[in-house]
């Protein structure tokens, strides 16, 4: 595994598009990317060509795809979901569905994940369930029923996010409002609670409205922990001019072991992964990536500090919704705004 | 001395001098009809037959029209939400929108708005005036020509009211009266429901604040008849419209509603302000004003729009039915409208911008032809195809509407001023 030297961080490559991508994944076998757009395709990139325009176009959405999982196991599956509430199986061979569930969620879908071993795929929506479903039947397994249906103050709420642990135990699930709840995969019991609410600015007396979320989860390596990732406190609601910021749980006891922000950044922090080597958190948003060293826990004089970890920032071409690290961890794949791009990362 | 004001800001304060100043506005050279003269309440049923008013949600910010009353979904600007169908066949709204999807029937929904300015306070002063500005003549708000013009004799209770609660957009968007003078300046509730300073001064009780005023209309009538004063009558009446607004406290007072009608209407303030509007239409107020600041949506539109719009639908289907119910939304014009719309374009935050060139509005009710569809974008939404509209049409319409004549004067001296610019047109196919 090489070792990621921050200051090299670069964008090698750029694919326009002419809308914006939400979603993607990346299978390091074809070096394929899979990428979800707001006009409603699932678009194909082979990284390998010379080519910068993607290979293949699949339409079966109805709206925004907001979610895609490679499942690697027992066979390459690209899994998709979207605002149009399906959930559907491809064959990335021939490009054709393999399964559609229609109305996986009664709302937007928000997020899909699968575990590692290929068995399961997690999904959060509008309804406010996390969902779990056999990959293999699509038959759903699990309903989870933990998040508050409205704001504290009336307000519809959403699911944005959801991880799970590197085990395949453990389910994340994170919400408008600031709310995680841990959940066992087995039983589908709730297993753990806490909030995050410097995630969630509701504005009480100049606009009366609110913004933010927990829009980013992902377990440690080791599953232990739980970095939770969205805009900090926000003193103009009409724009994402909050602090980028993460906290870092231990998620069992619970408690928060530091918050960090993103070396001054401001904007939303719309996905976080650990790169493969473990020792550091990968965060992007509004126009930036973030690495956080996390190869020991600050102490207790450095969680005072903005950054207790040390942090390195850079500026992105435009703003990134979801992002994927190679398996070699050299690369990062980003997609967003208008593009998808390819990044070194040593 | 301090100034006593009902509300908190010293730019548009409504208090009880300044509802005196009021009593001499035709003194000073402005002619106004209708000044409120004794004060007793109207029974519900004669307020159906005789009154028509006026109920604005004003979306401050600027609400957008692709998530509200011209979604384009499946085209690059359209979003992610989709279009339903209402109560009439061929129209369509915003998903968002489910319950109001119910009211097109009595619902005009004009969607070619062209307004140019893209500016809160130079687009609100627009709309809300129904008229550029110009440098000689500050001009009334349309709230303000309303209460004047609806306001009954014999009325007890204020003639415009105006809720904004929120602080962003707020000075924008004042209830002002322009050359009418301050006897037309809406109340402003703006740090609470509650109008403040109707309170009798400590240590008076009503018995001796009655006896006070029994005191001091024989000594007024006494000189009237010895003096012929005519001013006095103004006194007169100006008096007893404060009296009425002092007595009126328990209308703005939502404990007297039953918690499952507060419940019905949601527990968000945009939700309970648009309670406290219909417990004022029901009383007879002319003119009533609901700000639900703030829809500007630069970053995270979607998600916005989502907690807006849904409390929108809601609050507003919630009043109509309201309102119905009650036998007033016959005679009540209910009015959705914003500063501006939003871009077509979604910018790189997920966010639309200001957008004053393609947007839209509704007209629910009162003098409207139901069912109607007003306008037309491009597929797009970035601009008007069929049927451009300014502020003056809008504002001729709501006039008519309420059986206003938009072409008529007013006079600043002998100068003759009309309500609309010369030459607007409110737009007929609109209007009953």
């Amino acid at each position: 595994m090489p070792n990621i030297d921050p200051k090299k961080l670069k964008a090698v490559r750029k694919y326009n598009h002419d809308g914006t991508f939400y979603s993607m994944d990346f299978d390091a076998n074809t070096r394929r990317v899979y990428a979800g757009s707001d006009d409603y395709g699932v678009y194909v990139f082979d990284l390998g060509s010379k080519d910068s325009k993607p290979i293949a176009r699949w339409n079966r959405h109805d709206n925004y795809v907001w979610g895609i999982t490679l499942v690697k196991k027992p066979k390459t599956t690209v899994v998709s979901a979207g605002f149009d509430r399906r959930l559907i199986w491809w064959d990335p061979q021939t490009g054709e569905p393999v399964r559609i569930i229609e109305q996986a969620h009664q709302g937007w879908i928000r997020d899909v994940i699968s575990t590692s071993d290929g068995s399961r795929l997690i999904t959060v929506g509008d309804d406010m369930l996390v969902k779990v479903w056999d990959v293999a039947s699509g038959k759903l397994v699990h309903s989870l029923d933990g998040h508050e249906k409205q704001t504290p103050q009336g307000f519809v709420t959403a699911l944005y996010s959801v991880a799970v642990s590197p085990d395949g135990k453990y389910i994340a699930s994170g919400d408008r409002i600031g709310a995680v709840r841990i959940w066992d995969i087995l039983s589908g019991k709730l297993l753990q609670k806490f909030d995050v609410p410097v995630l969630y600015t509701y504005d009480p007396r100049q606009r009366k409205r609110s913004i933010g979320g927990i829009r980013a989860l992902v377990f440690s390596p080791d599953g232990n922990y739980l970095a939770v990732g969205g805009v900090g406190q926000i003193g103009n609601v009409d724009g994402l001019g909050g602090p980028a910021t993460i906290e870092y749980w231990d998620w069992r006891k619970p408690a928060k072991l530091f918050a960090s922000g993103a070396q001054g950044q401001s904007g939303m922090i719309n996905h976080l992964a650990f790169h493969p080597d473990g020792t550091w958190l990968v965060g992007g948003g509004t126009s930036f990536i973030c690495l956080w060293k996390m190869d020991k826990l600050p102490g207790e004089s450095d969680k005072k500090k903005k950054d207790p970890v040390p942090a390195y920032k850079v500026k992105a071409n435009g703003t990134i919704h979801d992002f994927a690290i190679s398996d070699k961890g050299d690369e990062l794949y980003a997609a967003g705004y208008r593009m998808l791009e390819v990044w070194r990362l040593v | 001395m301090a100034q006593k004001q009902y509300c908190g800001s010293p730019e548009h304060t409504l208090d009880r001098r300044l509802f005196l100043q009021g009593g001499l506005t035709s003194a000073l050279g402005i002619s106004l009809a209708g000044l409120a003269s004794p004060f007793h309440a109207l029974a519900a049923g004669d307020l159906k037959k005789k009154k028509k008013q006026v109920l604005l949600l004003w979306l401050a910010g600027g609400a957008s029209q692709l998530e509200t009353f011209d979604p384009k979904p499946g085209r690059p600007t359209g979003g992610p939400f989709k279009a339903i169908p209402t109560a009439v066949p061929g129209i369509h709204i915003c998903e968002l929108m489910p319950k109001i999807a119910k009211w097109t029937n009595k619902m005009a929904i004009i969607r070619s708005l062209d307004t140019r300015i893209g500016d809160h306070g130079g687009a609100s002063r627009l709309m809300l005036t129904g008229r550029p500005r110009e440098a000689e003549i500050v001009y009334p708000n349309f709230g303000a020509v309303i209460a004047k013009e609806l306001a009954e004799r014999d009325s007890s209770v204020p003639e415009y009211v105006s809720m904004y609660l929120a602080t962003e957009g707020r000075r924008n968007a004042s209830p002002l009266p322009g050359f009418l003078g301050g006897r037309y300046a809406g109340m402003s509730l703006e740090n609470s429901l509650r109008p403040a300073n109707i309170d009798l001064p400590k240590g008076l009780s009503e018995v001796d604040h009655t006896e006070r005023e029994h005191l001091r209309r024989y000594l007024s009538e006494r000189f009237d008849r010895e003096r012929n004063a005519s001013k006095v009558k103004g006194y007169n009446s100006t008096y007893q419209r404060v009296r009425g607004l002092m007595k009126s406290d328990t209308l703005f007072d939502l404990e007297k509603e039953p918690q499952a009608v507060r419940d019905r209407y949601g527990k968000t303030d945009f939700g309970q302000h648009a309670l406290l509007a219909r417990r004022l239409i029901e009383a007879g107020v002319p003119m009533v004003k609901v700000a639900r600041a703030w829809w500007d949506t630069h970053s995270d539109n979607f998600e916005s729009h989502r907690e807006l719009v849904t409390e929108l639908d809601h609050v507003m289907s919630t009043l109509l039915e309201d309102l119905e119910q009650r036998g007033l939304l016959e005679s009540t014009l209910v009015i959705t409208l914003s500063e501006f719309g939003r871009t077509p374009k979604i910018n790189a935050n997920v966010g639309r911008d200001h957008f004053a060139r393609a947007w839209s509005c509704s007209l629910t009710g009162c003098g409207i032809k139901g069912g109607t569809v007003f306008g037309k974008t491009d597929a797009d939404g970035n601009t008007v195809t069929h049927d451009k509209v300014g502020a003056e049409e809008i504002t001729a319409t709501i006039y008519n509407a309420v059986g206003i004549r938009h072409d008529k004067n007013y006079y600043i001296g002998s100068r003759p001023v009309p309500l609309t610019p010369e030459h607007t047109e409110p737009i007929k196919q609109v209007l009953l």
